[in-house]
């Protein structure tokens, strides 16, 4: 039986159940004698003392242990305790007869209230701090001893309502091989925790009450589910599945050095799908040569206001620097009505797919797109950073960018800011009208790269999201090869790079066919790229193109699928 | 008393760890600190006022400060929010 819930933290593990219960101490709510009210104030300001010492022991120790993440954690609670608008607001609660525990809770529900009134997550998370805090607090005050995770010396899995951050910390990773819970979200402090120990985590489980204490559970961590009430043969493949996934691991990891190239010595570009600025360590781990694709539309959701220039600035001014020499494809923002956007003007549309995104988006607000334009020009001095603008459909559409672009230039020009004059600028091919015209494109652009999820969906007008029209989104769909075989024979006649940066490049089937096509850039998620570099260097190039010449010409998805399967299945032997 | 207009410009905002420092270093100084933004009026020394305040990156805000060392304190903070980077 499984439960699903929010994939917190990767990675598969089987581990016993165990519970974490923590007790609800709420205090009373009966008042007080008036002769023990100074005692509870000063019972109250002992305990801050306490467990004040207590949080900057650990952060001590765990600065001196090089675990600079929790240290901080640390610190802010220490701060958070000793915030004296809190203290204060307790202490009076005290005086007006509660006792401490209760006036704790009572300050604390009051913090609540006000912090779930704040819309963006990533403050409003902040109040789980202080809810740990306070539950602390109030164990102390109860001498009681605050649930800890210190006894178990087997594999478990743990599950509780919620993981307090303080708990998280504490985690032995020998032992806790994964954790389950009803609250929580990806961007709370406990995730953070969690994920940086590398313990396999789902959050936000609706219910697990048929869970039994101590069974044997197996969780998946990036599929997000948590799967109980196991039988003797599901536990025999599951260990088989998590044995070949630790192989695979180990093997893919020797390829982080190498170098991309076919068996007949051919060098391709496996560039790496960038989303977020935080996952660039994974990147370079797998020895990425470049970021074919920095999507910077997460720097603009979750937020009221859009990033600013500098803000913007700053973060491809990192990236660029810690990817040295690369190539850095900055694509400009791609936020249209299908992408809830409070920062944007996106305008509910009846069919957001076909409407107001991309370049035709940035074109509308001029502003949002200059700042932009400006952020990464100035950064272009720190890297080799390239400009791509994305659901480009006419040449017009690329005059005009390329002149907002010109303007941004002179503009910094005379502000005697340097930058790269002649950044390369390119276009995303994800419009069938774009592909189909590509030759012509070509002339005002530097390069391409081609979206295969979109330009395949708008090909067969079938949204790859519908579980009834999603078998038309094939990658083996011979329409679309067809549009990418121009595309790339286009950008060979004008000797000008073509990349592609759909799922389609990472698809072990689908590579031999994108390689025999000629393509020369594959742009893949970080989690894929060693894999699709040992597939590149067990092929042939010149037997690929031999077969994608004929892959072109077959009339259907399911005879292309067959003959690359058994392109593939000779490659293996 | 002594003001200055501030933008805060590090990606995080004034997040989990700015405030608590932030928090930090008002109370070092004599003076009582506000900081307004959005409509709100913030106490600095309180790393809880700070945070419930949401204030993003690319917010402009208002520091003041009352009292003996109310000069420095306003320059030190400015320094502060300007100098963050994470």
């Amino acid at each position: 039986m499984r439960i699903k819930g929010i994939a917190v933290s990767p990675g598969q593990a089987l581990g016993k159940v165990v519970f974490i219960k923590t007790e609800e101490i709420a205090g009373t709510k009966q008042l007080i004698a008036d002769d023990e009210i100074s005692d509870q104030v000063q019972h109250f300001r002992n305990s801050v003392t306490s467990l004040s010492n207590q949080y900057n022991c650990s952060a001590e120790e765990l600065f001196s242990s090089g675990k600079k993440e929790q240290a901080e954690m640390m610190e802010l609670h220490h701060e958070i305790l000793n915030d004296y608008t809190f203290i204060d607001r307790i202490c009076s609660l005290i005086e007006s007869g509660y006792g401490a525990v209760y006036s704790v809770r009572l300050a604390l529900d009051e913090q609540l209230n006000n912090f779930a009134k704040i819309e963006n997550p990533y403050f409003r998370e902040r109040s789980n701090d202080l809810k740990d805090v306070a539950t602390r607090l109030m164990y102390k005050l109860s001498e009681l001893d605050y649930s800890e995770v210190k006894e178990i010396d087997y594999a478990a899995v743990l599950f509780a309502e919620e993981l307090m951050p303080s708990v998280a910390i504490n985690l032995d990773r020998r032992y806790i091989k994964g954790v389950v819970t009803n609250s929580g979200s990806s961007t709370s402090h406990s995730a953070i925790l969690v994920r940086s120990m590398g313990i396999p985590t789902v959050m936000g489980c609706e219910d697990f009450s048929a869970v039994q204490e101590g069974e044997l559970v197996f969780i998946d961590g990036q599929a997000g589910f948590v799967e109980y009430g196991l039988s003797e043969r599901q536990i025999k493949d599951f260990t088989t599945e998590m044995i070949k996934q630790n192989k695979l691991d180990q093997l893919e990891l020797s390829w982080a050095e190498q170098p991309t190239i076919t068996r007949d010595n051919n060098k391709i570009s496996l560039f790496a799908n960038l989303i977020n600025p935080k996952l660039l360590p994974a990147v370079i781990k797998a020895g990425a040569e470049g970021i074919g694709l920095f999507r910077t539309e997460m720097l603009y959701l979750d937020r009221v206001s859009p990033p600013g220039e500098d803000e913007q600035y700053l973060i491809y001014k990192t990236i660029l620097e810690k990817m040295p020499n690369k190539p850095v494809i900055i694509r400009t923002v791609d936020i249209g009505g299908d992408k809830p956007c409070a920062c944007l003007p996106v305008a509910k549309e009846l069919n957001p797919f076909m409407g107001v995104r991309g370049i035709r988006l940035s074109l509308l607000e001029e502003e949002l797109f200059k700042t932009q334009l400006r952020a990464i020009l100035r950064a272009s001095i720190h890297g080799n950073a390239m400009l791509m603008f994305p659901m480009v459909s006419t040449v017009e559409e690329i005059l005009q960018a390329q002149e907002l672009l010109a303007r941004v230039k002179a503009e910094l020009h005379s502000r005697r800011i340097n930058f790269n004059q002649k950044i390369p600028v390119g276009i995303m091919i994800e419009v069938p009208s774009a592909a189909i015209m590509a030759d012509i494109l070509l002339e005002y652009i530097d390069f391409v790269s081609i979206g295969s999820n979109d330009l395949i969906q708008y090909t067969y007008a079938a949204d790859r999201h519908n579980p009834q029209t999603s078998s038309l989104c094939s990658h083996f769909n011979p329409a679309a090869l067809r549009l990418i075989k121009s595309t790339i024979d286009y950008c060979a006649q004008a000797g000008k790079l073509c990349g592609l940066c759909g799922e389609m490049a990472a698809e072990p089937e689908a590579i031999p066919l994108l390689l025999g096509l000629g393509l020369q850039e594959f742009s893949v998620n970080a989690a894929l790229l060693l894999r699709t570099r040992k597939i590149i260097s067990q092929i042939d190039y010149s037997q690929a193109a031999a077969m994608a010449e004929i892959a072109v010409k077959l009339p259907s998805a399911e005879q292309v699928a067959k003959l690359l399967q058994e392109f593939s299945s000779t490659v293996r032997q | 008393m002594t003001s200055v207009e501030v933008l805060v410009n590090n990606p995080a905002g004034l997040h989990a760890r700015p405030a608590s420092e932030l928090a930090k270093l008002a109370k070092s100084f004599a003076s009582h600190v506000i900081i307004e933004f959005n409509g709100k009026k913030l106490i600095a020394k309180s790393v809880l006022s700070i945070i419930s305040g949401c204030i993003e990156s690319g917010s402009l805000i208002k520091v003041s400060a009352e009292g003996v060392d109310e000069e420095r304190c306003v320059q030190e903070i400015e320094r502060f929010v300007k100098e963050l980077d994470e």
